[in-house]
């Protein structure tokens, strides 16, 4: 399958692609400053050993960093190409942007290829638009904010992206505006030795109210592609941001995902993710509570099949006063899938008043199958609540032998205790995402 | 309908029933009392399908020997026996427990209809019907979500393990009322129970006993 794009970057991570890359975007200075430096520490970094995974495969000289399928961003799905609508249709966006969301952008490879908002949402001020746009549209906004929550200078992955960005969204949600129908991002990698660097910023302002919704996938082929994506939040003063995500890429994409939300004053964040596809996957959205009285949430769904590694998890800093955070995890691991939970707290010593809760789950369906769990607390404040749960193990044989007195097979049985057991995890989503959850669950459980 | 032949049930190394022979017939009703402990229990897991007990000698249905059958084989051929303790199925509400076992075979609507139908004669509350099974359900509930069951699924040998017990009086009325009902010349009721006070509720044709692993009339 050879597809065609109207620019194709220099195959590598190297100079002369970085270069070309600043050339073809045409951004404002800072935006090349900020590439450049990203670029510069990116050369000096080494890959991270991390417990477990094996990045040995991904070789940043043979990966094309900027892949651009047409020339210009349509707002009707008819002015697509035939191939790349019909992706978006098989994946039903169309169909759930009519259902679900006020407004959808889609990202074909590096580039936003399709967005459009509802009216309302332009008329209360709201701003949903691909960032490439945003950087030259809302440069003097940007500037501050852009690497204000994650540097460019972090490590590997938070410089790589930095330097090779390309799509993403910038949302931005004026005072006191509740946004009542979810915004959402689709994500779509068709090629194989390909990089996607999207980059996004969610901005909402005092009191304002959003949800965001991003999805992904990939056709399987033979070698492997990798996405490095990074989203930046800031929740000001008693607003509230949902982020959701259904990660589905196909099983040969290493995907390294970073995501950061700071809140201030009474703020809340909510975290929804949903791990089912990739080869590997290294993800743990970080909250960092920052005003007094600001809450995050943290909920997890991760299901391990076969040649997966999923590293997910969750990180909170709580940096101000009567802060509370809440973290549930829940794995699925099975033929010879493995699952890693990485979970963070931390409550610095002049930090009180603070309530964290963390619990993870694993439920492992056989013996080649393996869930891991790095649980840290790190709890200098002697009067913060913190409590923290961890449950291992397979299907209860009573409840299985249960189920089965009643006629149903093994396989009907199995697949009605883990449709169960990820119920609570996936329950606030849209409804179509909640059955095509279980229907993907259900794929994998039985290998379809 | 159902004979026992023989049967010796022991769990890990300790024998639990000892040679037991019985033959229950077709269309009647039975009572099998016996204390905590003799071993009532153990013979129902027996019967339909716990293959962790290791069994000698023979359960024959219908002259059919089921003794090594699978649970879902041996409820596909008309058994059904109620818990004593039900689990806790967590995230799987009534509703999507009778969708996923009617599922392909019926109307999600018909199915819906005919739940809600024998429900309300059992009076569950619609409310429970959205709750995950047994999860935080009182002793009642519970014993009316395994009958709920019996009358959907429609066996022909139905066994009840201690229907009585954890029940208020009015609740077990109704459920004897329904299960009357439901009574017919093909079905065969088996109760397991050490309370007496089934016989306020129901006329049984024959009362057995188990005591220490045997069976006695």
């Amino acid at each position: 399958m050879k597809q065609s794009y109207f620019f194709e970057s220099k195959q590598g991570l190297s100079d002369q692609s970085i270069d070309q890359l600043i050339r073809a975007k045409n951004e404002p200075d800072w935006m090349k400053d900020f590439r450049k430096k990203g670029y510069r520490f990116f050369c000096k970094s080494k890959l991270p050993v991390i417990k477990g995974i094996d990045l040995s495969e991904i070789n940043f000289n043979e990966i094309y960093s900027f892949l651009k399928p047409i020339e210009k961003q349509v707002d009707q799905w008819e002015k697509l190409p035939a191939d790349i609508k019909a992706t978006y249709e098989k994946l039903n966006i169309p169909v759930w942007e009519r259902k679900y969301f006020a407004g959808v952008s889609a990202q074909y490879e590096s580039m936003v290829v399709y967005e459009k908002t509802k009216e309302e949402l332009r008329r209360q001020g709201v701003i949903f638009v691909d960032m490439d746009t945003a950087v030259r549209q809302y440069g003097d906004k940007l500037q501050t904010l852009f690497g204000s929550v994650v540097a460019a200078d972090e490590n590997i992955f938070t410089a790589l992206n930095s330097a090779f960005w390309s799509g993403g969204v910038f949302i931005y949600v004026p005072k006191n505006v509740k946004v009542s129908l979810p915004l959402q991002s689709y994500f779509y990698i068709s090629r194989n030795q390909f990089g996607q660097f999207e980059r996004t910023l969610i901005l909402a302002d005092e009191g304002s109210e959003v949800t965001y919704l991003e999805g992904c996938s990939a056709p399987v082929y033979s070698s492997y592609s990798l996405h490095a994506g990074l989203v930046e939040i800031i929740v000001k003063k008693r607003a509230k941001v949902r982020y959701i995500t259904v990660q589905n890429w196909s099983k040969n994409i290493y995907n390294i995902s970073i995501k950061r939300a700071v809140v201030e004053e009474n703020g809340t964040i909510d975290w929804t993710v949903a791990s089912i596809g990739s080869k590997m996957t290294i993800s743990y959205p970080t909250s960092i509570l920052k005003g007094e009285g600001a809450r995050s949430s943290h909920t997890g769904l991760t299901v391990a099949t076969a040649g997966q590694v999923l590293n997910s998890g969750a990180r909170v800093i709580h940096a101000a006063l009567r802060t509370s955070s809440n973290i549930v995890s829940k794995s699925l691991s099975l033929k010879g899938g493995k699952s890693i939970f990485t979970g963070n707290i931390r409550v610095p010593k002049e930090i009180s008043g603070t309530k964290s809760f963390m619990q993870c789950h694993s439920l492992i369906l056989d013996n080649q199958s393996a869930s891991l769990s790095f649980p840290s607390l790190t709890i200098e404040n002697n009067q913060a609540q913190i409590g923290h749960e961890a449950t291992f193990g397979g299907l209860s044989e009573e409840q299985l032998f249960y189920l089965k007195s009643r006629g149903l097979t093994e396989e009907e049985a199995t697949a009605l205790l883990i449709n169960g057991y990820i119920a609570p995890v996936i329950k606030d989503m849209p409804p179509d995402y909640i059955v095509e959850l279980r229907k993907l669950t259900e794929m994998e459980i039985k290998g379809g | 309908m159902l004979t026992l032949k023989n049967l010796t049930v022991k769990a890990g190394d300790k024998t639990i029933l000892k040679n037991l022979n019985f033959h229950f017939e077709k269309g009647k009703v039975y009572v099998i009392m016996g204390p905590n402990g003799s071993g009532k229990s153990t013979l129902i897991r027996a019967i339909i399908g716990d293959r962790s007990l290791s069994i000698q000698g023979k359960i024959l249905f219908a002259s059919k020997n089921i003794s090594h059958l699978p649970p879902e084989k041996v409820a596909a051929l008309g058994i059904y026996a109620s818990f004593q303790n039900p689990p806790a199925i967590d995230g799987v509400t009534i509703y999507q427990f009778f969708f996923s076992f009617f599922g392909a075979k019926y109307d999600i609507l018909e199915t819906k209809d005919k739940i809600d139908r024998i429900a309300n004669a059992l009076a569950i509350k619609q409310e429970l019907l959205d709750r995950p099974m047994n999860v935080k359900f009182s002793g009642g509930e519970k014993k009316k979500l395994e009958v709920l069951q019996a009358l959907l699924i429609n066996p022909k040998l139905i066994i009840f393990d201690e229907i009585d017990s954890g029940v208020d009086a009015e609740s077990l009325k109704l459920i004897f009322t329904n299960l009357k009902k439901f009574q017919t010349k093909d079905k065969t009721f088996i109760f397991i129970t050490h309370y007496e006070k089934i016989f306020d509720y129901l006329q049984p044709d024959v009362i057995l006993t188990i005591k220490n692993g045997v069976i006695t009339r």
